[in-house]
């Protein structure tokens, strides 16, 4: 380290490793906690998100590694989809949420050319963490999707948008299971949504997928969406100009809310779209 | 801001005396302590109750790098002393 230099700034030292951005879950809904668990557990949301990131090979390592093992030599650590931030299940700005059970905050590391977002595996985690903790009933899902750390321009051509390599993962969903859903998709103040809305729902609801099927609906309220639980600057927020679409949901699962936020997220960047996008999916 | 717990590793005793402290990044290569925790024995594993955290509020939003120096002594061991050091990027600046 060098004496300090009274005209030095903050920054972002040049050790910085590149990443795509924070992305944040909301879980909201109905939680029973299990009769066998002491509410003042130290078994925290943050404790089990964290441990179930590590057990599934998710979690990112690397930043809280040290440079050498005990032996002198060097210690490899594990690359991952994410680097924990906090977790919690009352409110993180302790206001009162609308149902609010659940929150994750991850910073998500930067993306392979041909992967989506994680947003699958991240909420995996977080469904899981919630159930540990009691029985859930999802009314709604909110993430916060880093849109800026994807680059559209760097997919490979038989990944143009990689969570469309997926769908049939959703083929065998009894067809009893498909639930309806309205959909926001946000920008805050980040004007660029609106004037793509048509074609960013195309994107999103191509013909040969049946994950999700639906539109745009200009007559549902964005008002009736949850407002998210941080603060208007962690990203470019409140929410104000974006889009809502309204349709079927192969079933009421984190795993099928996580494909669409990922299609989201690949259908943003493909329209040049370089802001986080608030996403929130409700129950119709 | 970030917070970190300790791992019980090789050690006999589950009981250490931790304490962490943030410092945020300058251009001039310096690391300018912010804020530190409290020191508090705590058991290994996290969780909210075995933590200490370190705060301070943002005076804006601007990406800044954070390191985050937790400080483990285990109760009672001669131990490695290592003090890990992660760092993080963080939409937050405190100057």
């Amino acid at each position: 380290m060098s004496e300090q230099d009274a005209t030095a700034q903050p920054g972002i030292a040049p050790t910085a490793r590149p990443t795509a951005g924070t992305m944040f879950a909301a879980l909201y809904g109905e939680l029973a906690p299990h009769e066998w668990r002491d509410p003042a557990s130290e078994h925290d949301a943050y404790q089990l998100f964290h441990q179930r990131s590590l057990a599934m090979g998710w979690l990112d390592d690397r930043a809280g590694a040290g440079e050498g093992n005990a032996s002198g030599g060097r210690t490899h650590v594990a690359p991952g989809l994410w680097a924990m931030n906090d977790a919690g299940r009352g409110h993180p700005l302790a206001a009162s949420g609308p149902n609010l059970i659940s929150w994750f905050q991850v910073e998500a590391s930067a993306l392979a050319d041909g992967r989506s977002l994680p947003v699958r595996p991240f909420l995996r985690c977080a469904q899981d963490t919630t159930e540990r903790i009691g029985a859930v009933r999802l009314t709604a899902v909110q993430v916060l999707l880093p849109v800026q750390g994807i680059d559209a321009s760097a997919r490979p051509p038989y990944a143009p948008a990689p969570s469309m390599r997926t769908p049939d993962w959703f083929g065998e969903c009894d067809p009893r299971a498909r639930v309806s859903v309205k959909v926001r998709i946000d920008g805050g103040l980040d004007p660029s949504i609106p004037p793509v809305a048509t074609r960013f729902a195309h994107r999103i609801v191509p013909p040969d997928q049946n994950v999700f099927t639906g539109g745009l609906d200009e007559a549902v309220p964005p008002g009736g969406f949850p407002p998210p639980p941080f603060d208007d600057r962690f990203w470019n927020g409140p929410p104000r100009h974006g889009m809502t679409l309204s349709g079927e949901l192969a079933e009421w699962s984190c795993d099928a809310v996580g494909w669409l936020a990922a299609t989201v997220a690949d259908s943003a960047a493909h329209l040049g779209i370089r802001t986080p996008v608030l996403f929130t999916v409700a129950r119709a | 801001m970030p917070v970190r717990w300790w791992d019980k590793g090789n050690c006999n005793n589950d009981r250490a005396k931790v304490f962490n402290c943030l410092y945020e990044w300058y251009t001039d290569n310096t690391c300018r302590q912010q804020a530190c925790s409290e020191t508090r024995t705590l058991k290994p594993g996290g969780g909210s109750v075995q933590r200490t955290v370190a705060r301070r509020d943002c005076r804006d939003a601007r990406r800044t790098s954070w390191r985050n120096h937790v400080d483990v002594d285990v109760i009672g061991e001669v131990d490695t002393g290592e003090k890990p050091m992660n760092q993080a990027e963080v939409n937050c600046r405190v100057y």
